[in-house]
């Protein structure tokens, strides 16, 4: 009981971050139940916010939606508190019925206490320019063409870190992917081939060997010493370019040498 | 065809379509909300999706069977919705009166329109990485390229041994392929991070400016004031990557964020125009195809919308002491049921 509760807490923390924001809806529901009470719909909106807090906190009912939901996501349940509203209301509640330059003033007083209270989406560096239409990073974008343009329309399998291999396939969804995101679709030699592309310190040897056991056809690596390369080559894998941080490995001469008939079936 | 065009033909199919379907629901209403047409037109269409989506991934039909259908339903009801303003000569005068009203751009108005142009031009043009996009967005593209539903593992393009069952009852990422293939096969990954964004983030504030009439009936500055407030909170948003707003600035391309910005907040106006009303302003059917949006869009809104309706039927109860409004929210709430028994028994 008391680490499910102490579970529910950290939820409510980690879900408000290093924000005010929680403060502020306290602070708008208490100014709504007290001077705006009597309005129809503040009042069902206050009793609704008042009923989704006693479900979230208490842990009977925690557990209960727990099960419904995962443990992992019920920080999702505080998306039914409608926090942004709540807080938009009671600031307009407060702005609304002055003069016209002290409702200006208002206005931007209120702006002011809410980019205190939070972090600005674009300053928070959410987004970056990519110079693709299709908005995945330009080292995936340019691994794929490059890819493509060796294999010449023959189909191949393909294999790098998370980094990568998470984007392949939302760029181009003809390339197999021989090990997708967190290795969740692979087993076996595949997901002992994920861990070690995925490791802080590769060893390249036995990327290179499980890559040709596999028949991998493409590899995309980080390389930062020639040896690497080497036990690459040594392997079968030949060096095709190099796309930002990541070199590109073909195994063969050519993309029809090696086939890995179970996953290209042919 | 030039991607300008397929850009084109991806506004029609996203906002002239449900827009024009949204307009059947304002039949009884003589003072329409012309915001409303857009967000309840998207109801219609999220649930006809997940109507048609479950069986047909269950029979192994082929996408463009499932394009062919949707498309051509939506627009029967879009013609039908554009049919009822043009041939009832009463409606017609409402919305001409209503754009008569509705058309003035007060100071704080155009302020808030202004920050939301700008917060969709940098959702739109900008690019935000995730990794949820390796099953979300490759389920699209992937469906795309073999033209099959849910066949194929987004992950490595192997074909799956068993059903995704944790993703199938909610096949948001098949919608966003249907739309891509009915705008002339424009990218999944181009339609989901810039025409997604763009086109969401107005049905978002759509809904909150719907919120604001509830809040403020007959205060349209209090209303514009409102919607200003809103926008600034949403752009303040990243103080975590769990709360509803960053999940609206940054990723309006993923089912789950949808629920969160889109769907609860039309489900709270929802309740308080319907359930908590003595006479619905709307239909109960809207309530009943937003609980089936919710599902088509998040495997947690197949639990978080019956939630949320609940517990406005115990607002109501505590309030009103109706007991007649139970039943029909528990009506509502049906999809769920559905949905967790096929869970239980068929997955």
């Amino acid at each position: 009981m008391k680490e499910l509760i102490n579970q529910i807490l950290n939820f409510w923390s980690n879900y408000w971050g290093d924000s005010l924001f929680s403060y502020l809806l306290i602070l708008a529901a208490a100014y709504l139940l007290i001077f705006k009470r009597k309005e129809e719909n503040v009042k069902y909106v206050l009793t609704y916010l008042l009923i989704m807090l006693f479900l979230f906190f208490c842990p009977l009912t925690a557990a209960v939606i727990q099960k419904c939901i995962g443990a992992s996501v019920y920080w999702r349940v505080l998306w039914l508190i409608p926090s942004s509203p709540v807080i938009a209301l009671a600031m307009t509640e407060l702005i609304k019925d002055h003069q016209k330059n002290m409702q200006m003033l208002l206005v931007v007083l209120c702006i002011g206490i809410v980019a205190v209270s939070g972090k600005e989406v674009y300053l928070a560096g959410n987004y970056t320019r990519v110079h693709n239409y299709q908005q995945v990073p330009d080292e995936v974008a340019g691994i794929c063409e490059l890819i493509q343009a060796d294999a010449q329309g023959e189909k191949f399998t393909f294999a790098s870190d998370d980094d990568i291999s998470s984007y392949v396939r939302v760029y181009d969804p003809s390339i197999y992917n021989l090990i997708g995101r967190n290795a969740r679709s692979t087993q076996g030699r595949s997901r002992k081939l994920y861990y070690e592309i995925n490791s802080p310190e590769p060893d390249y040897r036995i990327i290179a060997i499980g890559g040709k056991i596999q028949m991998c056809n493409y590899l995309a690596l980080r390389i930062t010493a020639d040896e690497q390369k080497e036990v690459l080559a040594e392997a079968g894998y030949q060096e095709i370019g190099s796309i930002g941080r990541y070199t590109i490995f073909r195994l063969g001469n050519h993309v029809t040498d090696y086939r890995n008939t179970k996953i290209l079936g042919d | 065809m030039s991607i300008i065009l397929k850009g084109i033909l991806a506004l029609f199919w996203l906002l002239l379509v449900p827009a024009a379907i949204g307009i059947l629901f304002m039949s009884k209403r003589k003072d329409i909300c012309p915001e409303a047409c857009l967000p309840f037109g998207y109801l219609v269409l999220f649930s006809l999706m997940e109507i048609f989506t479950l069986p047909l991934t269950f029979l192994k039909a082929p996408l463009h069977i499932l394009t062919v259908l949707y498309g051509g339903v939506a627009v029967l009801l879009a013609v039908v919705g554009v049919v009822s303003v043009v041939g009832n000569k009463e409606k017609r005068q409402n919305v001409i009166s209503v754009q008569k009203r509705e058309n003035k751009i007060t100071f704080y108005l155009a302020l808030a329109l202004l920050l939301i142009i700008c917060q969709i031009v940098m959702c739109a043009l900008l690019a935000h990485m995730d990794a949820d996009d390796s099953f979300f967005v490759a389920s699209a593209t992937t469906d795309v390229y073999t033209d099959t539903i849910f066949e194929v593992n987004p992950d490595t393009g192997r074909y799956y041994m068993v059903l995704p069952e944790r993703y199938i009852l909610s096949p948001f990422p098949v919608f966003l392929a249907v739309v891509s293939q009915l705008s002339a096969g424009l990218h999944p990954a181009i339609m989901a991070h810039v025409v997604f964004p763009a086109v969401f983030l107005g049905v978002v504030y759509m809904v909150q400016s719907l919120l604001s009439r509830c809040w403020f009936p007959n205060d349209r500055k209090a209303r514009d004031i409102y919607l200003l407030l809103v926008a600034v909170l949403s752009s303040f948003s990243a103080y975590s990557v769990y709360n509803a707003g960053n999940f609206q600035m940054v990723r309006l391309w993923q089912g789950k964020a949808i629920l969160a910005a889109i769907l609860i907040p039309m489900l709270v106006y929802l309740c308080l125009t319907i359930v908590m009303k003595e006479k619905a302003e709307y239909s109960w059917g809207l309530m009943l195809m937003a609980n089936l949006s919710c599902c088509l869009v998040s495997s947690m809104g197949i639990i978080l919308a019956p939630l949320l309706i609940g517990s406005f039927a115990v607002v109501k109860l505590i309030y009103k002491k109706d007991f007649t409004c139970i039943w029909k929210c528990a009506l509502c709430c049906i999809p769920t049921l559905v949905l967790g028994l096929i869970f239980l028994y068929v997955l």
